[in-house]
């Protein structure tokens, strides 16, 4: 078996770390989105509203500018996060 | 359910769909299209502007049949799913496919508009054989076909006989930023206007999308092309009343799933404005149309032609508000 070079180990230790932070936060933002679904059902909201998944994923594509990520990547992420956050909404009001 | 539409049917003047905003919400498939007891009379309409003024009111790009035929696929289909007890499948005679037509039994449809046989005869002259035209010779709704280019979302097929206030053969073949061109804030470059592209590119066929329009008109005409943009006085002289109606779009986006492209809805509500003398919340109606009017920038009441009236407006809302208090 090939030896992993340490420097590799060292960025896949980073890699690690980062990801548990993204996890971290994903649940935190679904946590947030419970609280969103509450208001959402007062008021009389649907859980999709297109304007703000614009809002969201272009304020995403506007905060990763300057780095490495290539825009069109970040709005398939966020696109995703988002879909599956509305999809996590709409059962929820479903059920609610 | 086929009954009179009530008084003010849809009141997106109550403040929920502010003026000059994007705002869609989602749409249940099964609310896509609105059928009441004017069908008749608009289809009728419908039928007087193709005969008088075809090239007006039905404009398609060549290469755009198959996607029409699509549309009219789709409404056929959304027609005897969801409106069964309005419209029938007609055998044609001689063979052929079967045609999808209104049951004139239940709509009492002038006589006039029915064939020999009872059914309502379709449209006999070369615009038959646009499926664009056949569409929306079934419903009340107008139909426009927008598809995805290089420059944005071009309207590239419609059948547009209710306009309001705005001419089709400026737009066609046009990108959505141009369309909205004199909407302000809406034109080429603004942010309203990349939204609606995302929105646009984005949009899936299983979820449709509602939004509302309303207006201000000096008459209850359903065929309007002509812009409003910069007229001082549309509302006759001395006493305001009578001369107004309200004039509500209900608009409808629906992603087609096999050519892509989007088919945009409109249907047209019309209501004096002395309906809001009769509704028990008349009066509240009256005060939140005044107050959006109010917050319009010098662009906006341009665009909807209210410059010159807008005192004249207010003052007919503050009486309408104190007469009808609710």
């Amino acid at each position: 078996m090939t030896e992993i070079p340490k420097e590799l180990l060292a960025l896949r230790r980073e890699i690690d770390a980062i990801d548990a932070a993204l996890v971290a936060l994903i649940v935190k933002r679904f946590a947030v989105a419970d609280q969103v679904i509450g208001i959402k059902q007062q008021h009389n909201l649907p859980a999709i509203i297109p304007e703000r998944v614009e809002v969201v994923v272009r304020q995403a594509i506007e905060q990763s500018k300057g780095g490495t990520a290539p825009a069109d990547t970040i709005e398939k992420i966020w696109r995703l996060l988002v879909g599956e956050t509305i999809a996590y909404e709409q059962t929820k009001l479903k059920t609610k | 359910m086929f009954s009179l539409p009530p008084p003010a049917a849809h009141t997106p003047y109550d403040g929920s769909s502010k003026p000059f905003t994007i705002s869609t919400r989602p749409l249940e498939v099964k609310d896509w299209i609105e059928v009441d007891q004017n069908l008749a009379a608009y289809l009728a309409e419908k039928r007087r502007l193709y005969q008088t003024c075809p090239q007006q009111v039905l404009v398609a790009e060549t290469g755009t049949g198959t996607a029409q035929q699509e549309v009219l696929e789709l409404l056929e289909a959304h027609l005897l799913k969801y409106h069964s007890d309005l419209y029938v499948r007609h055998p044609r005679e001689g063979g052929g496919p079967a045609f999808l037509a209104t049951a004139p039994f239940k709509l009492k449809l002038d006589p006039r508009l029915r064939g020999d046989d009872g059914y309502e005869v379709m449209f006999e002259s070369d615009l038959t054989s646009s499926p664009l035209a056949r569409a929306a010779l079934l419903v009340q709704e107008d139909l426009i076909l927008m598809r995805a280019s290089p420059q944005g979302w071009r309207l590239v097929a419609a059948s547009l006989c209710f306009p309001s206030a705005w001419n089709l053969l400026e737009k066609f073949g046009k990108p959505l930023h141009e369309v909205h061109g004199p909407v302000p804030g809406f034109g080429t470059a603004t942010r309203n206007a990349t939204m609606i592209d995302r929105m646009f590119d984005n949009l899936q066929p299983e979820q449709p999308l509602l939004r509302w329009n309303w207006s201000l008109h000096e008459d209850d005409k359903l065929h309007h092309p002509t812009s409003h943009s910069g007229i001082e006085s549309r509302f006759g002289t001395g006493d305001i009343g009578g001369h107004v109606f309200l004039r509500v779009e209900r608009q409808t986006l629906r992603k087609l799933p096999i050519s892509g492209d989007i088919l945009f809805t409109v249907r047209i509500y019309l209501d004096p404005l002395e309906v809001l003398e009769t509704l028990p919340e008349g009066g509240k109606l009256a005060q939140a149309i005044d107050q959006q009017l109010t917050q319009f920038s010098p662009e906006q009441e341009s665009y909807k032609g209210i410059v010159g009236e807008r005192q004249r407006l207010s003052a007919r809302f503050k009486q309408i508000a104190a007469k009808n208090p609710g």
